[in-house]
């Protein structure tokens, strides 16, 4: 039966569809191999032998732990790993507490100057990082909290991105629903912590873990407000690790393994929440 | 009535308020709280605790451990308390504890570091805490980094010097005799033109750019830095014109250098160890290095230039911070670390120079041959020049001194320049 | 009013963890950098009690400051080259995840994930990779014969250091923009590419005439974040140069990445010279305020 033009043409739209899909594909792998390399190597530059640490082998031959185990025990990385996860909890957790009050505020209430004051806080978005390293230097230094957890976490304690998300997602919270509670006696307290709070936690769950996110990876602010070794974060050990052991290659990439590798599996799963939190705001903003 | 309705409302914001403000407040008191403190500032009477920030490598390090205990136990309370720092990238650290107030109560710091320090009040003058009468046991030249306006504000703790480091099976496959080194500069050339063959990428001589590093070039040329007055820059008189210009010729003229100054070329140390130089400079910190590394290396003197021979001044300097609680104390262990013991059993153990001038009769040379040589060495070594911001003089002439190596201005032109802006930046005399 | 003042009493308790942390650390140092801009350490023991006072010297040093007028020069390079860099590959990235693939997801957090990491240890890793003689990257360039980056590497060799800068942190970061243009794309209706394609538009016009304009408020968006990047730049400069190679420049030496956030970093850390660094934060300060907004004019005039 000879094949008509119409199934000829739908069979090679199908055939040019299959590859379309086919190069499409080669070009995200090629794409995530690329972005993805440098961790790869990492990982497996922290693996290999010491005197392999520039061989190109793509799996070390004879892969070994003690990379790891050696940062960790002889050169105080254990010490910094948990400075780094006191530091992050601490952070995020009182950034997020301070901002979902503060967001339950702007989204439920009204109060003198609240347009004044959003505009004021939204507009310290537009103030670049480095603007601030000097300022805040001077004031910690001349609180004595130098080498303080304290020091470490209390800057970044105003997160006005957090602020705007959290405000634009409790503002969905019906008000009926906190009237009634209100009826029934509950105090504002109270309220937000039995209403607010259980409603709002998806919200709250993204900024503690981009909170968390963001204080993991703070290195220039951890760098300059410790001088004391008990209290390096991972970063900051790394960077005094460079510093006085350049040569050691395999052990600074597992140094830079022990920073990463835990964010990556925060992230691995909680990417929806990542994700949606990060450019929620952008958006918006 | 409205009163007392005030009266309950405000009470029960106060109490429904109250829990959370003091979670608050515990949260941030504990956060507070926690952390590492402050630096010991000691106690008025009783045991004392000295801390001490230091930049020992490995090696030194070890040593001190020993000696410090030895301290510790014959002088009963006191307690020497040591934090390491790396050895680049300790001054960032020093200038971050004076501006938060978390210095220690001595420091180990590089020579250049010390006049800085002295003229911004960081120090205690130790003249002021005891007779000094250790200072005449001092290598003059090791006291020289400590003394500022002639005050002592350091005691020396480590001194060295570039010396002339050669690769004896370079030299042997050259046909050139492996103890017979250059005597002057001439002979270097010589030699050095022997021993070059960029066929096979082996040069007679690597470098490095830095002024430090290029000092020894001018001390052998009797070239002055400062004038008598001390207040200006004469480095480009007809004497460092010559030095420098032999330095330049080194790699331009006679290629007998093979480009270690270069960004991005084989470093001098590197290219040692590599056999791609057969001639470096270099001190007694690479002697281990090398000979764990199984060079077959001989040192010598630096070539003699119409001053005859010279070198440049390296070292380390204990400071006490003016923060320190416990001067005297503090002022015991440095001269204990100067003396003449310590500086012995120092020198002998991991074979750096004494800074005491009584520990070398007790050398043992036996066990670190080189040591002669860099003795010797010091002997003629010219201390850098006294000016507080040593740094800035580097960073002026360093690009100055590239410019004339990579050929892009004269070497009368880039030291007129360099002295130039030294004259009108840092010494901040009229041109 | 007992009413009014109550509720504006507790507004302000729910909102004073907050407010107390801003006020203290994001709007007083705005100002009291400006104070300090305007003092100069003298003495080292009491550093901040015994600033003196110096009225606009330091803006004036900074005036005639060769090294900070060649950081702003190297801040533009390093935006020149992260902006373009940065935005065609997350365009490029969305437009080949917008179409139904499985394991969609899967790519979205490969490519997402670097954003999330911290730029210092991710930068000390490209110097693994950048390393001269036996890196990876050198060792692939060596297998087609180009031997310029043996000797020095990518991050020693003074043009290539910037953009190898300039890569690591396009790489990193593409995920971000990539999400972003994702959201966009699909927000716009297929109906309106089936009516082009109707009315014979190729794909490179469809492209044009209404995917990009659609695209335009995350363009510009990015854009911003890019020049915010580019100001801020330290922690892979930190990592991987240092400042950058000196290259000779008028008988000076100026590092090939020496960008204006670096260089306050060292004028803050390195030599504590506090009220010269926070002249150059002021500065700075008003250089992003101005880019902003010059921005923002740009592109609300182009769009209608």
């Amino acid at each position: 039966m000879p094949v008509s033009p119409e199934s000829q043409r739908r069979s090679r739209r199908t055939g040019w569809r299959h590859l379309r899909t086919a190069l499409l594909y080669i070009g995200l792998i090629l794409g995530a191999v690329v972005v993805l390399f440098p961790f790869f190597w990492m990982i497996t530059t922290a693996l290999k032998q010491p005197g392999q640490a520039y061989s190109l082998q793509l799996l070390p031959a004879q892969p070994t732990l003690e990379n790891f185990r050696r940062i960790l025990a002889d050169y105080g990385f254990g010490r910094y790993f948990l400075n780094s996860i006191i530091v992050a909890t601490s952070a995020a957790f009182l950034a997020t507490l301070f901002a979902a009050l503060a967001a339950y505020a702007f989204a439920k209430k009204e109060f003198l100057f609240k347009r004044q004051l959003f505009l004021f806080l939204l507009a310290s978005l537009m103030i670049p990082g480095m603007m601030y390293m000097v300022p805040q230097f001077a004031i910690v230094s001349q609180l004595g909290l130098m080498n303080t957890y304290a020091a470490m976490v209390l800057p970044h304690l105003a997160n006005v991105f957090g602020l705007f998300l959290m405000k634009q997602f409790m503002e969905s919270i019906p008000g009926s629903l906190l009237d009634s509670s209100r009826i029934d006696g509950a105090s504002e307290l109270q309220v937000f912590r039995h209403i607010v709070v259980p409603l709002s936690l998806p919200v709250i769950a993204t900024l503690f873990l981009l909170t968390f996110q963001f204080h993991w990876g703070n290195f220039l602010w951890q760098l300059i407000v410790t001088n004391k070794e008990s209290l390096y974060t991972v970063p900051v050990g790394l960077a005094m690790f460079r510093d006085a052991h350049e040569e050691l290659v395999t052990l600074k990439m597992a140094g830079a393994a022990i920073s990463i590798i835990p964010i990556g599996i925060l992230f691995f799963f909680t990417q929806r929440l990542f994700i949606e939190g990060i450019t929620k705001g952008a958006v918006k903003g | 009535m409205k009163n007392s309705n005030l009266k309950i409302c405000t009470v029960q914001f106060a109490l429904s308020h109250s829990i959370p403000a003091i979670f608050l407040f515990a949260a941030i008191g504990l956060a507070l709280s926690c952390g590492g403190g402050r630096e010991d500032a000691g106690q008025d009477a009783g045991p004392v605790t000295l801390t001490y920030w230091q930049t020992y490598n490995d090696d030194e390090n070890a040593l001190f451990a020993e000696l410090a205990q030895e301290y510790q136990a014959g002088h009963p309370g006191v307690t020497i308390k040591t934090t390491r720092l790396p050895f680049m990238g300790a001054e960032p650290k020093i200038l971050t504890a004076l501006a938060t107030r978390t210095t220690p109560d001595i420091a180990r710091v590089d020579g250049s570091f010390v006049p800085k320090l002295a003229t911004r009040n960081a120090l205690l003058n130790l003249d002021e805490i005891g007779p000094g009468d250790i200072k005449k046991d001092l290598h003059p030249v090791a006291l020289s980094s400590c003394l500022v306006d002639g005050a002592t504000y350091a005691l020396p703790e480590q001194v060295n010097g570039l010396c002339l480091f050669y690769n004896k099976e370079l030299f042997r496959r050259a046909g050139l005799d492996p103890e017979d080194l250059p005597d002057s500069w001439t002979e270097f050339i010589t030699i050095g033109q022997k021993l070059t063959d960029p066929e096979t990428g082996v040069y007679g001589f690597g470098m490095r750019n830095s002024l430090w590093w290029t000092l020894p070039f001018f001390n052998t040329y009797g070239a002055p830095f400062l004038d008598e007055t001390g207040s200006r820059c004469v480095l480009n008189g007809p004497r460092g014109v010559e030095a420098f210009q032999l330095k330049v010729d080194l790699y331009r003229k006679y290629k007998i250098e093979g480009g270690g100054w270069r960004a991005g070329g084989v470093r001098d140390d590197m290219g040692f160890q590599n056999g791609k130089y057969a001639m470096i400079f270099s001190g007694p910190w690479a002697v281990k290095t090398l000979q764990s590394a199984g060079i077959d290396f001989g040192v010598g003197l630096i070539p003699r230039g119409p001053a005859g021979t010279s070198t440049n001044v390296g070292g380390n300097d204990l400071i006490i911070f003016r923060s320190c609680q416990h001067p005297k104390q503090a002022l015991e262990f440095l001269e204990f670390m100067a003396g003449e013991e310590v500086q012995t059993r120092w020198s002998n153990a991991l074979g750096q120079i004494p800074v005491n001038v009584r520990a070398e009769p007790r050398l043992d040379f036996a066990r670190h041959p080189y040591l002669r040589v860099f003795v010797e060495q010091m002997k003629t070594a010219v201390p850098r020049p006294p000016i507080a911001d040593y740094d800035e003089l580097e960073n002026i002439m360093n690009p100055e001194m590239q410019a004339a190596l990579d050929g892009t201005k004269s070497v009368q032109k880039a030291l007129d320049d360099a002295v130039r802006r030294i004259n009108r930046e840092v010494l901040k005399t009229a041109d | 009013m007992t009413i009014k003042l109550r509720e504006n009493l507790v507004a302000y308790s729910f909102l004073a963890p907050f407010l107390v942390i801003f006020l203290a650390f994001l709007f007083y140092p705005i100002f009291y950098s400006l104070y300090l801009s305007f003092h100069r350490i003298t003495d080292l023991y009491d550093v901040f009690g015994a600033m003196k006072f110096v009225g606009l010297a330091n803006f004036g040093q900074l005036l005639h400051d060769g090294q900070f007028w060649w950081s702003l020069l190297m801040t533009l390079y390093y935006a020149a080259l992260v902006i373009p860099m940065g935005i065609i590959t997350s365009l490029v990235l969305a437009l080949l995840m917008n179409n139904r693939l499985p394991f969609r997801s899967l790519f979205r957090s490969a490519y997402f994930m670097p954003y999330v990491l911290d730029m210092f240890v991710v930068g000390l890793v490209w110097v693994l990779i950048y390393s001269p003689h036996f890196g990876v990257l050198n060792r692939l360039f060596t297998l087609f014969g180009i031997n310029t980056f043996l000797e020095s590497g990518f991050l020693g060799n003074p043009y290539s250091a910037m953009p190898a800068v300039a890569l690591a942190n396009v790489l990193k970061g593409s995920g971000f923009g990539m999400v972003l243009y994702l959201a966009a794309l699909s927000n716009i209706s297929p109906s309106l590419y089936e009516a082009a394609a109707i009315d014979g538009a190729g794909g490179w016009q469809r492209f044009r005439a209404i995917t990009f304009p659609l695209l335009k408020p995350i363009t510009l968006f990015l854009i911003i974040i890019g020049v915010i990047t580019a100001l801020n730049a330290f922690a892979e400069i930190y990592a991987m140069t240092e400042g950058g190679p000196n290259v000779e420049i008028g008988g000076r030496a100026l590092g090939a990445t020496w960008v204006t956030g670096y260089y306050l970093f060292r004028t803050f850390y390195v030599s504590l010279k506090l009220g010269y660094a926070a002249a150059i934060s002021c500065v700075l300060l008003i250089l992003t305020l101005i880019i902003s907004a010059v921005n923002m004019r740009l592109f609300r005039t182009e769009s209608v």
